[in-house]
């Protein structure tokens, strides 16, 4: 039986909104655990707090209240260093728009660089091979790691921000919405890496998305959330071939799929029967 | 095509010249496409493939540094030949664009209303004019309607604002219009609402319509014909049928077998062509 990675419990996140008297509950009362080597989706559109989950468990936001471990040590938004050096060696992220994680004006091998630099203790010789290894592993070669990013393509980009996730060999990786912005071709091509990595590694990652055909084809497990709650959870099969919530089926409904139709109402019918 | 040609686009080319060296790159490579009155077709393909060039040029949109040649015949005359002014006729009361992005199209710091109402200078009486935008706003699945044309843009979500510029595209009564990704920055399920709302609206009125997507299956559900398009070529046109169940082009057979899938079917990872580095779009 494999242990859980993650384990979040009981967890709260609200945010004030200038203008407004009510905070936003973004994350309200949710719980998940992730079995050490799988793949966990997060499923919901937008304000449903997936991408808030993601950010307090990677450290980059506060909580409110709540529980959050990664291989049974606690995760906190502390800015203390020792605390943010063990926080990267535990878990790493990877953006939807690979540009943000990239500097402009240097190749992007040292994005890569610096984070060994900041880990290991390797001497430049010692970098370099483990740069040229990590850009051989997504696919890439050392001509890709001397390019700026200007010179690469948006799938390209994206590998170069998987390979720096991977430099800190962390225990778990947070996608978030990792794919969404690459076109089907490369995103096919970058899921598959994503999928084989994992494997190899023995990673374990949480999958930020609102894609459920992604979900179907690299997820173990999904969490469907909206407006901050856990509506279902469930093994992938279970989740999209038997939904529970009404809120799942109506997802299931709305995407484009060979044959289908839009249909006007179908979100104020399902409103009213997620409301009963 | 379907009922009567409005548009008739012949081996459109179209190049960039790079500003150090002069030398033209070719981003459309003669495209062919007759669109027939009250048709849609989807125009589908990656980044990079031309889809949404497509679209600029028949607006007359194209970059600065833009090289164009070939036809595009629209009712028997061809826009890229037009004197400006006649263009910015033929655009005004005749074309209608929605953008992915519906800031694009919406003044910050005005409401709704007057965006609404600018659109109709020929409804000379105030009150006329706001009923009719009231009416625009119902047709398009508004309830609030004195509020959203009070609003601002910033204080709608992006669902809202992309059925305000419908209402706004629709409002002229225009023949075509131009659609382009006009779902992909909303939510799965507004995107269905907005996508359901525009097919009906464009039918009712008879309008035809090109919708520029990257989604193959979206562009099937609102189109009578489909065009696969990659790298500034057209490489298959079809029915959704057709496209679905007897692609005849590699480039589409890869794109069909290549996306994720709800019912579970793994993609079959084809040696997939890496986009163009560097497009202009």
């Amino acid at each position: 039986m494999s242990s859980n990675i993650i384990e979040i419990s009981g967890l709260n996140k609200t945010f004030r909104v200038s203008g407004k008297h009510e905070a936003v509950r973004a994350l309200d009362d949710v719980s998940v655990t992730v079995r050490e080597g799988s793949c966990m989706a997060v499923v919901g559109e937008s304000g449903s707090g997936k991408t808030t989950l993601a950010r307090v468990l990677v450290g980059l936001e506060t909580k409110d209240s709540g529980e959050v471990s990664i291989a049974g040590a606690p995760v906190t938004a502390s800015l203390r260093r020792r605390e943010q050096r063990r926080r990267a060696r535990a878990v790493q992220m990877v953006f939807q728009d690979p540009n943000g994680s990239l500097n402009r004006r240097l190749p992007v091998g040292t994005a890569v660089d610096e984070v060994l630099r900041a880990h290991f203790q390797l001497n430049a010789a010692q970098r370099k091979a483990r740069v040229s290894e990590l850009f051989r592993s997504v696919g890439l070669t050392d001509a890709h790691a001397q390019s700026l990013p200007a010179n690469l393509s948006g799938g390209q980009k994206q590998r170069v921000a998987i390979a720096r996730a991977f430099a800190a060999e962390p225990k778990v990786i947070v996608l978030d919405e990792a794919v969404s912005a690459l076109d089907v071709s490369v995103q096919a091509q970058v899921l598959e890496l994503l999928d084989e990595l994992r494997r190899d590694k023995g990673l374990s990652y949480l999958f930020i998305t609102h894609d459920l055909s992604v979900v179907r084809n690299i997820a173990d497990d999904v969490l469907v959330m909206r407006h901050g709650k856990v509506l279902e959870r469930g093994s992938v099969g279970d989740v999209l071939d038997r939904p529970s919530s009404p809120y799942t089926k109506l997802l299931l409904e709305c995407a484009p799929k060979p044959g289908w139709k839009p249909r006007r109402g179908v979100i104020e019918h399902l409103n009213s029967e997620i409301a009963s | 095509m379907i009922g009567p040609e409005l548009i008739g686009i012949g081996q459109l080319e179209l190049g960039i010249k790079d500003p150090d060296t002069g030398v033209l790159k070719p981003v459309l490579k003669g495209i062919s496409l007759e669109l027939g009155r009250g048709e849609a077709i989807g125009l589908v393909g990656e980044s990079g493939s031309g889809k949404s060039m497509t679209l600029r040029c028949i607006l007359g949109i194209e970059p600065r540094n833009a090289a164009v040649r070939g036809r595009i015949m629209f009712d028997g005359e061809d826009l890229l030949s037009l004197p400006a002014e006649r263009m910015r006729r033929v655009r005004a009361g005749r074309l209608a664009l929605i953008s992915q992005n519906p800031h694009a199209s919406l003044n910050p710091v005005l409401p709704i209303e007057t965006y609404l109402l600018e659109g109709m200078p020929e409804i000379r009486n105030a009150k006329a004019a706001r009923l009719r935008a009231g009416e625009l706003l119902e047709q398009v699945g508004i309830r609030s309607v004195d509020r959203v044309l009070k609003s601002f843009p910033h204080q709608l979500s992006g669902g809202m604002l992309q059925r305000v510029v419908i209402a706004g595209a629709i409002s002229g009564k225009p023949d075509l219009l131009l659609a382009d990704e006009p779902t992909t920055a909303l939510d799965v399920t507004t995107q269905a609402e907005v996508a359901a709302i525009l097919d009906e609206k464009r039918r009712d009125l008879g309008m035809s319509m090109i919708f520029v997507t990257h989604d193959l299956d979206l562009a099937a559900a609102v189109s009578d014909r489909l065009a696969v398009m990659r790298y500034g070529e057209i490489v298959e046109i079809g029915t959704p049928e057709q496209i679905r169940d007897n692609p005849q082009h590699p480039y589409t057979r890869m794109l069909m077998s290549i996306r994720p899938t709800l019912d579970g079917v793994q993609p079959a990872l084809a040696p997939a062509p890496q986009p163009q580095i560097g497009s202009i779009l």
